[in-house]
């Protein structure tokens, strides 16, 4: 059968299901580990009060069941399409694929870059790094000159650093 | 040769404190509050630090670092640079956190210079109960052991310690509901919803006059300047004391020299007659005491709190 | 009512008095626009200004910040996605996508509009009969907190468009968030792994800035339009008249619930925009287009949210109590003045009362005047930016407004590990707003559920106290409602059959 547009919209819910369905499980699963290997009092008996122990444990449970249910519902139906949820265009090219996520994922590592040099090199000289960084990434994105969008990026760095280390003395550290 | 360059640096670091403490202090100080603008802490510290920057001549910048219930402010001030430009605002809270929570500021990692004043609990209770003295109060909740609703901080807050110790001098039960802050508490008290609460006199002070709320008594050595009327517990022949305080400390390890300056410059600021007057209308109480007199008090309570915190079940690291 | 009219004019004619307002007002929009700078901080970094003026004139500076400012937490909301403030964080839903469809300039005349009802109404009720709001305030004890909160999350799960199971799953990830750190009741560390920084919990500001700031400019990063801007252009400013009308009666209700609420002392801003927003969803016959940029879905919130400042100020006034942390800045400033607000000052100092009244009122104006004419027309001007600054400086406010909040490094980091979640549910088609809504209403439920508990022993109390009462029985008929509904439907069709 041959890709229909519609075709590729149900592929992808049925995609977010199982990933969703299967991140929900896993961070359930974790939690609950976390949980109840907690030693110390949360797991003591508060007498008329449920107990620091309860909310949590309803809640884990509510997000077990919620990712088991994404994950049948998506399991059922690749079972009764006979169908594999992934094909290239879901997976890769299409509106939801993967490759629009390169610029996104980049500017997620430079975040993190910055977060890391923060502590060695101060927040001022990072978040100049970062803006400038930034910047060329959506200039090249727009086809646009990369210095000139460099010294911009250091420009709105410095302006609004400037605006909360300054006006509203923020310690910016 | 090596060596003699070592005691050359060595001779030099030691000696670099002294010639700085000469011009000390030259640039702007830092003041960390650990909690958020507009609390009492933050209230009180922008109080001296205005006056302070005049009688040192340096600005004096509050900053308020929020977060994980006063320990983040905490752990800028211990871990900043000990040279005398970065001090801070201490509550009993900070001493209480010691022994309850994950990666604590322990005292020894801070240098005190002066305490700002005590914060006394006191006891009151709805105008429609029939507690009409203390004694009475405590009659009734040793009866009744458990009955009598008392509302409080969480546990290890400044009023929840202030009810413990109550408790444990007094021996009797309450029946301690947690509420978060004194505006929730009050409320409840006013509502009904809790027979008492250990909040300080400020508080309550003008629900008491209006008739909503009974002030039994006060945790402390004197009255409350705020109410000369209300008894004291001792007064009452109930040997209790408890409650929050203040003190001015800055990370372990400043230069003799720079603490007594600032010791000293804290003591006179506090000790202004302008100053007690606005602290006082405000309603703080204000004891200016030096460094080692204040160490004394604060040790004094960490003594004295440590067992209630212990026989609450709250303490994680152990003295 | 005479002190009241004296103290107006008083205030109206003294040039100086109307001038410091007004530079309250200036620095109140300013500092309010910028993400992660709150109301208290503003009036923190005001609180110095005010110790050598006279009573009055601190009052009539900080109520110009306080107002000013709670208005305009909702500026970059509308504009960039970032909620700085709590009481914005639902605005940012429907305003943010009219910016999106090119109405920005409607999404903020709405937002001002509402603001200056939802204050004006406020300001009534405070004026008219703030000791019976108090009175009521301090009947709302544990279980009706606990009441009108799981009412509040029943509306919003009944109202969440979408499919269930995400947004179940959305919704106990938000709740779990609201359960990192001490617990309330026992001091107790849950999912705090060891570290002091989990231990007092996230802060709701650095994590919406990373939910819905964050991950909405990463969103906007995955492939360059046509035309070089993020959003079309402002369009027109003004609303036409007759929508306008058409959104009185949500304003209205709106009003009514945030000064209510914000009455409740250490209710807050959130737990009334949530409430209002989630009201009108259940209310609209068109619950499925809230959250695609509806002015509806600006006009409650936003109207709740700036009432909670007149409702903030009924406690202080009535009771000497604070209604939120913003109300205890002014408190302080009256101490340092030696006046403690409560029962004393309000029935002996009526003409004192009345020229914070009046204060606040002349705030109201200002804040309208100055935004109406000059503010808006400003703030718009962002949107004209070329997308690649815009984007960058998005990022850049949020890095600093997270910040900001507490003063703390870590909270960037949630900051920024939000952002990257939020992008992955945008992604996933998780909605974001259960999770928003969790984090917020949960601890306040937990708390005062489980206060409760300790207090009266079982959970019968929720019954047999009226207003907790009325509330559960609306909450469950919400929530199974429909259920009811489908069934007697289906159960007709079959008899026709």
């Amino acid at each position: 059968m041959s890709p229909t547009p519609a075709d590729e919209t149900q592929r992808r819910e049925v995609l977010r299901d199982l990933a969703t369905g299967a991140l929900s499980l896993v961070l359930a699963g974790g939690l609950a580990a976390v949980h109840f290997g907690q030693a110390g009092r949360l797991h003591d008996d508060y007498g008329r009060e449920p107990g620091p122990a309860l909310m949590p444990e309803i809640l884990l449970a509510a997000l077990g069941v919620a990712g088991a249910g994404m994950l049948l519902r998506g399991a059922f139906f690749c079972w009764r399409e006979r169908v594999s949820p992934v094909s290239w265009p879901v997976f890769w090219t299409g509106a939801g694929g993967l490759r629009a996520l390169g610029t996104p994922l980049a500017v997620v590592a430079l975040l993190v870059g910055f977060l890391i040099a923060r502590g060695a090199v101060g927040f001022g000289l990072a978040a100049a790094c970062l803006s400038a960084a930034v910047a060329m990434i959506l200039a090249r994105q727009e086809g646009r000159g990369l210095p000139r969008a460099a010294l911009e990026g250091i420009a709105i760095a410095v302006v609004l650093y400037a605006l909360f280390r300054l006006v509203l003395s923020v310690p910016l550290t | 040769m090596r060596r003699t360059a070592l005691v050359a640096t060595a001779a030099l670091i030691a000696a670099a404190p002294l010639a700085q403490a000469q011009g000390f202090p030259d640039g702007p100080i830092t003041w960390v509050v650990n909690w958020p603008a507009g609390g009492g802490q933050d209230t009180t510290s922008r109080l001296v630090a205005e006056r302070l920057s005049a009688e040192l001549g340096v600005p004096v910048v509050v900053e308020n670092y929020d977060g994980a219930g006063g320990l983040a402010g905490m752990r800028v001030l211990a871990g900043a640079k000990p040279d005398g430009y970065t001090i801070g605002m201490l509550g009993s809270s900070s001493i209480i956190q010691q022994y309850t929570t994950d990666e604590p500021v322990m005292l020894d990692q801070l240098a005190v210079l002066s305490f700002f004043g005590p914060d006394p609990g006191a006891l009151t209770v709805k105008a429609d109960t029939p507690y009409e003295t203390l004694e009475a109060f405590v009659m009734a909740a040793k009866e009744q052991p458990g009955d009598i609703l008392n509302g409080n901080d969480p546990p290890g807050g400044a009023s929840y310690i202030s009810a413990s110790i109550m408790e444990v001098a007094l021996d009797l039960t309450l029946n301690k509901i947690p509420y978060k802050g004194y505006a929730p508490t009050v409320t409840a008290l006013l509502g009904g919803e809790v027979h008492s609460a250990t909040v300080p006199v400020p508080q309550v002070l003008e629900a008491h006059k209006a008739g909503d709320v009974r002030i039994l008594g006060v945790m402390a050595s004197e009255r409350h300047f705020l109410a000369p009327d209300i008894p004291t517990f001792a007064e009452q022949g109930f040997n209790v004391v408890a409650g929050d305080f203040r003190a001015v400390v800055g990370p372990a390890g400043i230069p003799q020299d720079r603490a007594e300056i600032l010791s000293q410059a804290l003591v006179a600021v506090l000790s202004s007659a302008e100053f007690v007057a606005a602290a006082n209308a405000a309603g703080y109480m204000i004891e200016p005491l030096g460094a080692e007199a204040a160490l004394a008090r604060i040790k004094a309570f960490d003594a004295q709190v440590y067992p209630v915190l212990e026989d609450a079940g709250l303490v994680t690291n152990p003295r | 009512m005479s002190y009241l009219a004296d103290a107006l004019i008083g205030a109206v004619t003294d040039p100086a008095m109307l001038g410091l307002c007004l530079f309250g007002v200036v620095v109140g929009l300013v500092f309010g626009a910028l993400p992660g700078v709150s109301s208290t901080m503003s009036l923190a970094v005001m609180l110095p200004l005010t110790f050598g003026m006279s009573t009055p004139a601190a009052m009539m500076l900080m109520l110009g910040v306080f107002f000013a400012s709670v208005y305009a937490g909702s500026v970059s909301a509308i504009l960039l996605n970032i909620p700085g403030t709590p009481g914005a964080m639902v605005t940012v839903l429907d305003g943010n996508a009219m910016a999106r469809k090119g109405r920005a300039g409607e999404a903020m005349a709405y937002a001002l509009i509402a603001s200056l009802f939802g204050g004006v109404v406020g300001w009534l009720l405070l004026v008219g009969i703030a000791p019976v709001i108090a009175a009521y305030a301090l009947r709302f004890g544990s279980p009706e907190y606990a009441a009108v909160v799981f009412f509040g999350l029943a509306l919003v799960s009944y109202a969440s468009s979408g499919d269930t199971l995400r947004g179940l799953a959305a919704g106990t990830i938000g709740l779990l968030l609201g359960v990192v750190g001490r617990d309330v009741v026992t001091d107790v560390p849950r999912f705090t792994f060891g570290t002091a920084d989990l231990q007092g919990g996230f802060d709701i500001i650095p994590l919406a800035i990373g939910l819905f700031g964050v991950a909405e400019a990463l969103s906007a990063m995955e492939r360059a339009p046509r035309g070089g801007r993020v959003q079309a252009p402002t369009g027109r400013l003004m609303p036409k008249a007759r929508t306008l009308i058409a959104e009185l009666p949500a304003a209205l209700r709106g009003s009514f619930i945030g000064t209510f609420i914000g009455a409740i002392p250490a209710a807050g801003s959130a737990v009334a925009v949530a409430v209002a927003y989630a009201l009108e969803k259940r209310l609209s016959r068109t619950p499925e287009r809230f959250g695609t940029g509806i002015p509806r879905g600006v006009v409650a919130p936003e109207a709740a949210n700036n009432a909670c400042v007149g409702g903030a100020l009924i406690p202080m006034m009535t009771l000497g109590i604070p209604g939120d942390s913003i109300t205890a800045v002014l408190i302080g400033v009256l101490l340092l003045h030696g006046l403690r607000p409560g029962p004393g000052l309000f029935e002996n100092q009526p003409e004192f009362i009345a020229t914070i009244y009046a204060a606040l009122f002349i705030a109201i104006v200002l804040t309208g005047l100055v935004a109406g004419f000059i503010g808006l027309r400003v703030f718009n001007k962002v949107l004209l930016l070329p997308r690649r600054l815009l984007l960058t400086g998005v990022l850049m406010l949020c890095l600093l407004g997270a910040f900001s909040v507490r003063n703390s490094a870590f909270d960037i980091w949630v900051a920024v590990g939000s952002g990257a979640v939020g992008y992955g549910l945008i992604r996933l088609g998780v909605p974001i707003l259960p999770l928003a809504f969790g984090v917020v209403l949960g601890p306040i439920l937990e708390e005062n559920l489980r206060r409760t508990l300790m207090i009266h022993g079982d959970w019968s109390v929720f019954l047999t106290r009226p207003i907790s009462f009325t509330l559960v029985m609306i909450s469950l008929l919400v929530l199974g409602g429909p259920l009811i509904v489908r069934a007697l439907t289906t159960l007709a069709a079959r008899r026709r059959t």
